[in-house]
């Protein structure tokens, strides 16, 4: 199983937009847990998805859930 | 019909773990009724008894062999070989021979007899050929299924 760290990206493009996690859920149509365990890093969820949060977020693939450089 | 095209309620990550729960279900059951038969079986039941959960097993089967067949998947772990197949089967028999020893002598009390032994090898190298030639068509049809997928995905790439 493939471990992904906390995102802290979401979290921080979420407070640019004064968006609680719960609109964000809602705007990208999945549930708050869900939303809560992508920015915890438990859940890798698909292109789809992630396009859809870049989208409500205004940001793009790789802004939100591209690689960290060191 | 109506039931098919209702909308999913769950998003893709509970959807994916409802998946994971029905998952276990579904080989807790197979494994739980697979360990009733063998009980059953041992305790002297008969297949006439027996029908109706061998026929769900049956079925079970069919559909994880031939869904994964059509989908050209295998197993997670194993890649099938004839090694593989030939040991699978071998595993198979002796467990068959070894359940049938057990029904017959320590739990039904069957007096021996001198042709049992025979007979017993007769049933072990029966259900080894059954079981490696099932696996080996299975693999050629498994081979077969692979190579026609990989063409399909090479013509979509183009």
């Amino acid at each position: 199983m493939v471990t992904i760290g906390r995102n802290v990206k979401i979290k921080v493009a979420r407070a640019e937009l004064d968006m609680t996690q719960k609109a964000l859920a809602e705007a990208v149509g999945i549930s708050r847990q869900t939303m809560n365990a992508i920015e915890q890093g438990d859940y890798n969820p698909t292109i789809k998805l992630c396009r859809a949060i870049c989208r409500v977020l205004g940001k793009t693939l790789d802004e939100l859930f591209g690689e960290e450089e060191n | 019909m109506k039931d098919k095209e209702a909308k999913n309620m769950l998003d893709e990550m509970q959807d994916r773990k409802l998946l994971k729960i029905e998952e276990f279900g579904f080989w807790l059951v197979f494994w739980v009724l697979f360990a009733v038969v063998l009980l059953q079986t041992v305790m002297g039941t008969t297949l006439k008894e027996l029908a109706g959960e061998l026929a769900a097993l049956a079925a079970a089967s069919v559909y994880i062999a031939f869904s994964s067949l059509k989908n050209g998947l295998w197993t997670r772990k194993y890649t099938p070989t004839l090694k593989t197949n030939l040991l699978a089967s071998a595993v198979a028999s002796l467990i068959f021979g070894g359940f049938n020893a057990v029904r017959a002598f320590v739990i039904l009390k069957k007096p021996v007899e001198p042709g049992d032994a025979v007979q017993m090898a007769v049933l072990c190298v029966g259900v080894f050929i059954l079981c490696f030639a099932l696996t080996e068509a299975f693999r050629l049809i498994y081979k077969k299924r692979r190579r026609k997928l990989n063409d399909i995905e090479e013509e979509k790439e183009r």
